[in-house]
C-alpha cells in the first residue's frame, strides 16, 4: 500500500512538472508570435538537428532585430523518432504556436497528418524524400528524387557512361534516390551494381569492393554519414580513376575537408547555389559571415534552407499576421523574398530553388552546368 | 585490384578492429560477469581525446595518442569506482549492471556531444600511405591496427600468464570468493582491470578515428561487435576473442559479397545464434 | 490537453509492452530482449493489413498476434537451448534480425521507406481518429492485459513460472517440463506486445524500421526494472515514469543549444542513480 501512495505521488510530482512546462511557456508578450520546431538534437542526425536548431536562432535573432512584431522560436528535440517527435509537437501546439517547423522524414511524415487536421502550416527540412501531402504541408528542401534525376542525365548525357554502379544508404534517402535513379537512366544506362550502407557503418570496403569489381563507367554515392565520408577516400585507394558522382551533403564543409583534395579529382555533385568559398550573394556571405562568428564553424545548405526557411515564414508572419490560416495561405502567395538560395515559390508547397551540377576542380567545387 | 584477395584483407582488417574491442572487454569481462554497455563509449573518448590534442591543441601525434589511451583507461577506472563497485558490493544482478551500465554509455556519449558536437571528424591527416599486398591494398593505419592487435594479445597473454597481478586477475575471474577468501583485493584488481581494459578500448577508438573516423555515437556498435567476437571465440579467453574476430570479420565481408552491405548486422548477429546453438562455450574452451 | 491525451496514449501502450515483457522477464526470469521485435511484428501487421487490405484494425490485431505467435513460437524454440545469459544474448540477435528484415524485405514491408497513412480504427462506423477516444481504446486494452497479466500469474501456471525462475533444476525433478512452460509464457508475452505495436501503428499512422530497433527493448526493460520486476503494477507505474520523465526533463531550462544533450545525460544519471539505491525498482518484490 505504501509503495503504491509513493508510487503515485511520484508521477503526479512528474505530471505536475509536465503541466507547470506547458502553462508556463503560455504566456504571451504582448504581440509575440510564436513558431514551433521539432528538430532531431539528438540520434543518428543529431549533426544536421544541430545546424538547423544553429541557423533558426540565428535567422530569429536577424528577424527580430528588423521587424516589427516580435517572434519567438521554441525548439523542441524530436529524438529522431516520430512519437516523440509527436509529443514535442503536442507540446509546442500547448503553447500557442502560429507555424511549425520540422526537420527529418519520418518525424515529419508522422506530424503531417497531425498539422494539417489542426490548420497549422508545417514546413519540413531536412526531408529529402517523404511525400508532401495536404494544404498544411511545406518542404523546405531539395529532394533525393530531383538530385538523383539531375544526375542520371549527367551521367548519360554529359559523361556518356553506359553502366554505373551505385553505392547507396539504406533508408528512405538513399531508397528513393536509387529509385528515381533507375527511372531516370531508364534504358541510356545500366546500373552495374547497387550496393547499400548503414547510417551507423563508418566503412564500406566490401561495398566498394564489390561496385568496382562491377567495372563501372562511373559511381554513383548517395548518402550521408561517416560512411559516406570515408568512401571517397577508399574509393580512390582501391584504385577507382574513374568519375564520382554525388549527392550534396559532399558540399558540406566538414564532409569536404575530412576528404582528402587529391581524391576528389573528377568528382560531380548536386547542389544549390550556396558555396563557402564563393558565396553566390550578399546575402549568403552575410550568412555565413555570422554563422561563424557565433557558432565557430562553417554552415552548410542545411544550415542555409533553414535560414531561408524562417525568412520566408518571418516575412509571411510579417506580412499576413499570426493566424496559422493566414499564414498558410501567405506561404502559397509569398513572392519577393530576400533569401540565399534564389527566388523562393512555395505555391507548389515545395521550395523551388536553382539546381547546379558542379564539379571539383583543384580542391573547390565550379559550376559545370545550371539545371533550372 | 582482384576481388577475392581484397575481400580477404578487408576480412583481416575488420577482424583485426574487432579483435581491439573483443581483448578489452573480454579481460572486464572475465572479472566482472556483466555487458558493459559502457565500453563503447570509453572507446569513443580515447578518440576524441586523442582528436581534441592534437587537431584543437596542435599537439604532435604520438603523445596525444598516449594520453588519449591513458585518459580512456582513467575513465574506465572512474566509472568502475563510482558505479559498478558499489553494484558489486550489494551482490547487484547482471540486469542491474547492464542498466547501470546503459545509464552511464547515455550521460557519457551526451557529454560528448555536448562537447564536440555530433559532426563525423576524421583524425587523420592528408593521404594515407597505400600498400599492396597479395593483390589487395591495404592503408598505413590499417597496417597499424593489425600489428597493435598482435603486441597487445602477446602483452596480455604475458601479463596473464607472469604476473603476479595476472594470477590475481585469473583468480578473480575464475571465482571472486574464493579469491577473496584467499587475501586477494578483488575491488582494486577488478579496478586495474577495467584501467587496462579501458585503455585498450581508448586505443581501438583512436585506430578507428585515424581509419575512418569519429562520432560520439561509434561506441555501442564496436561494442557490440566486440561481444560477438568474444562470444564466438570463447568468451574470457585471450586468443578466443581475436580469433572470434577474425572469424567474424570473414564471415561478414564475405556475408556481405555474397548477399548485400545491408544484411551486415543481420549476419553477424545470426553467425552469433548459430555458434549459441551449436558451440556456446565458444571456438576456444576456458 | 491534447498533450496529456498524448501522452496518456504513450503509457498506455508502453504499459502494455511492459506487462508483456514482464511475464517473461519478471515471472519466469528470462531475460529476453526480443520484445521490440515481437511489438514490430504487431505494429507492421496492424500497418500493411489496413492499408493494402482494408482489413479492420480490430481484425488486424488479431492476425497481427496470430504472425507474433508464430514468429515467437519458432524464435522461442530456438531460444529455450539456452539459459541464463546466453537466452539474453540470443534474444538480443533475434532483435536485431528481425530488424533487418523490416528494413530489408521491401516487397513486405517497403523498407526503410516505412508505411505512411495507416488508418484510424474504426468500429461499426465509428472511426477513432480524436485522440481522447483512442485514449479510451488505449486504456481498455491496457486494463484487459493487466487483468491478463494478473490472472496468469496468479494461476497454478503462473506459480510453475515462479518456479522456474528461482529454481529450474529443482521444479524438473518434480517433473515439470519447464521447456515445454518457458515457450508458452514466451508466445503469451510476444503476442500482448503485438498488440501494443498494433496500437502504435494506427495512432502514429505511420511506422518505419527505426521505432522497432534494440533501444526500444532496452527501454521497456528499464520500465520493468525500473517498476519492479515481477509487479504488474510496477510495470504500470515504470511506463508512466519513462514516458513522463523526458517531457518533465524540458522543464528544466537548459540553454537552447545544448538542452537536448543534457537531458540525456541527466537521463543517464537517474538510471545510474536508481540503480545504485533503489535496484529492486518501486514495488519490485523480485529481488534482482
Amino acid at each position: 500500500m505504501k509503495k503504491t501512495l509513493i508510487g503515485t505521488a511520484i508521477i503526479l510530482v512528474l505530471a505536475s512538472l509536465v503541466l507547470v512546462v506547458a502553462k508556463n511557456n503560455k504566456r504571451t508578450t504582448d504581440g509575440s508570435v510564436k513558431v514551433g520546431a521539432v528538430l532531431f538534437l539528438t540520434g543518428n542526425q543529431a549533426v544536421f538537428g544541430e545546424e538547423i536548431r544553429n541557423s533558426l536562432l540565428l535567422a530569429n535573432e536577424v528577424y527580430n532585430a528588423d521587424a516589427d512584431t516580435n517572434v519567438e522560436l521554441l525548439i523542441e528535440d524530436s529524438q529522431d523518432d516520430p512519437k516523440a517527435g509527436i509529443s514535442a509537437y503536442n507540446k509546442l501546439k500547448q503553447q500557442g504556436v502560429s507555424a511549425m517547423i520540422s526537420a527529418g522524414d519520418q518525424v515529419s511524415y508522422a506530424l503531417s497528418p497531425l498539422a494539417n487536421n489542426d490548420k497549422l502550416p508545417l514546413v519540413m527540412t531536412a526531408a529529402a524524400a517523404g511525400e508532401i501531402n495536404g494544404d498544411y504541408t511545406f518542404r523546405s528542401f531539395i529532394t533525393a528524387r530531383k538530385q538523383a534525376e539531375v544526375v542520371g542525365n549527367y551521367a548519360v548525357e554529359d559523361l556518356k557512361s553506359k553502366n554505373i554502379g551505385v553505392l547507396y544508404i539504406n533508408n528512405i534517402f538513399g531508397e528513393s534516390y536509387l529509385d528515381a535513379l533507375k527511372a531516370a537512366l531508364h534504358d541510356r544506362a545500366a546500373v552495374v551494381s547497387e550496393e547499400a550502407f548503414n547510417i551507423a557503418d563508418s566503412e564500406l570496403r566490401t561495398q566498394i569492393t564489390k561496385v568496382i569489381a562491377s567495372e563501372p563507367d562511373a559511381i554513383v554515392i548517395s548518402g550521408f554519414g561517416p560512411g559516406y565520408t570515408t568512401a571517397f577516400n577508399q574509393l580512390r585507394q582501391y584504385g577507382w580513376r574513374g568519375s564520382i558522382l554525388t549527392v550534396n551533403t559532399l558540399s558540406i564543409p566538414y564532409v569536404f575537408n575530412t576528404i582528402a583534395p587529391a581524391n576528389l579529382h573528377d568528382t560531380y555533385f548536386t547542389d544549390t547555389n550556396f558555396d563557402i568559398s564563393e558565396p553566390a550573394n550578399a546575402k549568403t556571405a552575410e550568412f555565413i559571415k555570422r554563422y561563424k562568428e557565433k557558432y565557430k564553424t562553417n554552415p552548410s545548405f542545411i544550415g542555409a534552407f533553414a535560414y531561408d526557411m524562417y525568412t520566408v515564414l518571418g516575412s509571411a508572419i510579417q506580412k499576413c499576421g499570426s493566424d496559422p490560416e493566414e499564414i498558410k495561405d501567405c506561404l502559397l502567395d509569398i513572392q519577393g523574398v530576400d533569401a540565399m538560395l534564389g527566388d523562393i515559390d512555395f505555391s507548389t508547397h515545395e521550395m523551388r530553388v536553382p539546381l547546379y551540377v558542379k564539379k571539383v576542380e583543384d580542391g573547390t567545387p565550379a559550376i559545370v552546368k545550371v539545371i533550372e | 585490384m582482384d576481388i577475392i584477395p581484397q575481400l580477404v584483407v578487408n576480412s583481416i582488417i575488420a577482424g583485426a578492429i574487432y579483435s581491439m574491442v573483443a581483448l578489452g572487454f573480454n579481460l572486464i569481462y572475465g572479472t566482472t560477469k556483466f555487458f558493459n554497455l559502457a565500453h563503447g563509449t570509453v572507446a569513443a573518448i580515447g578518440g576524441y581525446t586523442v582528436f581534441y590534442l592534437s587537431k584543437s591543441l596542435d599537439f604532435p601525434v604520438l603523445p596525444s595518442v598516449i594520453v588519449g589511451v591513458l585518459f580512456a583507461g582513467c575513465i574506465g577506472y572512474l566509472v568502475d569506482k563510482s558505479v559498478f563497485r558499489a553494484l558489486r558490493k550489494k551482490k547487484a544482478s547482471g540486469m542491474v549492471f547492464l542498466v547501470a551500465s546503459l545509464g552511464v554509455m547515455t550521460a557519457l556519449q551526451a557529454l560528448v556531444a555536448i562537447l564536440f558536437s555530433s559532426q563525423f571528424q576524421t583524425l587523420s591527416v592528408g593521404s594515407a600511405k597505400v600498400y599492396q599486398v597479395f593483390g589487395g591494398v591495404i592503408t598505413q593505419v590499417q597496417a597499424i591496427i593489425l600489428l597493435c592487435v598482435l603486441l597487445i594479445m602477446a602483452g596480455l597473454t604475458l601479463l596473464l600468464r607472469f604476473t603476479r597481478f595476472g594470477k590475481a586477475v585469473r583468480a578473480t575471474s575464475d571465482e571472486e570468493e574464493v579469491a577473496k577468501i584467499v587475501g586477494i583485493n578483488t575491488n582494486k584488481i577488478i579496478g586495474r582491470v577495467f584501467f587496462l581494459g579501458s585503455a585498450i578500448a581508448g586505443l581501438s577508438g583512436i585506430l578507428v578515428g585515424f581509419d575512418t573516423g569519429i562520432e560520439p555515437a561509434m561506441g555501442l556498435s564496436l561494442l557490440l561487435k566486440g561481444v560477438i567476437a568474444s562470444i564466438i571465440g570463447g568468451i574470457g579467453n585471450v586468443y578466443g576473442g581475436v580469433l572470434g574476430a577474425f572469424l567474424l570479420g570473414f564471415i561478414e565481408n564475405f556475408g556481405i559479397w555474397k548477399i548485400s552491405g545491408e544484411w551486415k548486422d543481420a549476419i553477424a548477429f545470426g553467425v552469433l545464434l548459430i555458434f549459441l546453438l551449436f558451440r556456446p562455450q565458444g571456438l576456444i574452451k576456458k | 490537453m491534447e498533450y496529456f491525451i498524448h501522452l496518456g496514449i504513450l503509457v498506455a501502450i508502453y504499459a502494455i509492452l511492459a506487462l508483456s515483457l514482464n511475464l517473461v522477464i519478471g515471472y519466469t526470469g528470462l531475460l529476453s530482449v526480443t520484445q521490440a521485435a515481437f511489438y514490430g511484428i504487431g505494429a507492421y501487421a496492424t500497418a500493411i493489413l489496413i492499408t493494402s487490405y482494408d482489413v479492420n484494425f480490430f481484425l488486424s490485431i488479431l492476425i497481427g498476434m496470430a504472425a507474433t505467435g508464430l514468429a515467437a513460437f519458432i524464435i522461442g524454440y530456438v531460444l529455450s537451448r539456452f539459459d541464463g545469459d546466453y537466452f539474453a544474448l540470443g534474444s538480443f540477435g533475434f532483435n536485431i534480425i528481425i530488424f533487418s528484415i523490416f528494413m530489408n524485405w521491401q516487397e513486405l514491408t517497403r523498407g526503410p521507406l516505412g508505411i505512411p497513412g495507416i488508418d484510424r480504427p474504426s468500429l461499426f462506423g465509428f472511426v477513432f481518429s480524436d485522440n481522447t477516444p483512442f485514449l479510451v481504446l488505449a486504456a481498455l486494452l491496457a486494463v484487459l492485459a493487466y487483468f491478463l497479466c494478473q490472472f496468469i500469474v496468479h494461476s497454478s501456471f503462473g506459480r510453475v513460472l515462479k518456479a522456474i525462475r528461482e529454481d529450474e533444476k529443482a521444479i524438473q525433478i518434480f517433473g515439470y517440463k519447464t521447456g515445454y512452460y518457458k515457450l508458452v509464457v514466451f508466445i503469451v508475452g510476444a503476442m500482448v506486445a503485438s498488440v501494443g505495436g498494433s496500437l502504435f501503428a494506427s495512432y502514429i499512422t505511420f511506422i518505419d524500421p527505426s521505432s522497432f530497433h534494440l533501444n526500444e527493448s532496452i527501454f521497456v526493460l528499464a520500465i520493468i526494472i525500473l517498476g519492479g520486476l515481477a509487479n504488474n503494477k510496477g510495470a504500470v507505474w515504470g511506463a508512466a515514469f519513462l514516458i513522463l520523465l523526458p517531457e518533465a526533463l524540458r522543464f528544466v531550462g537548459f540553454p537552447t543549444d545544448i538542452a537536448a544533450q543534457m537531458r540525456q545525460v541527466v537521463y543517464g544519471l537517474i538510471l545510474v542513480l536508481l540503480m545504485l539505491y533503489r535496484p529492486q525498482g518501486l514495488m519490485g518484490e523480485y529481488k534482482l
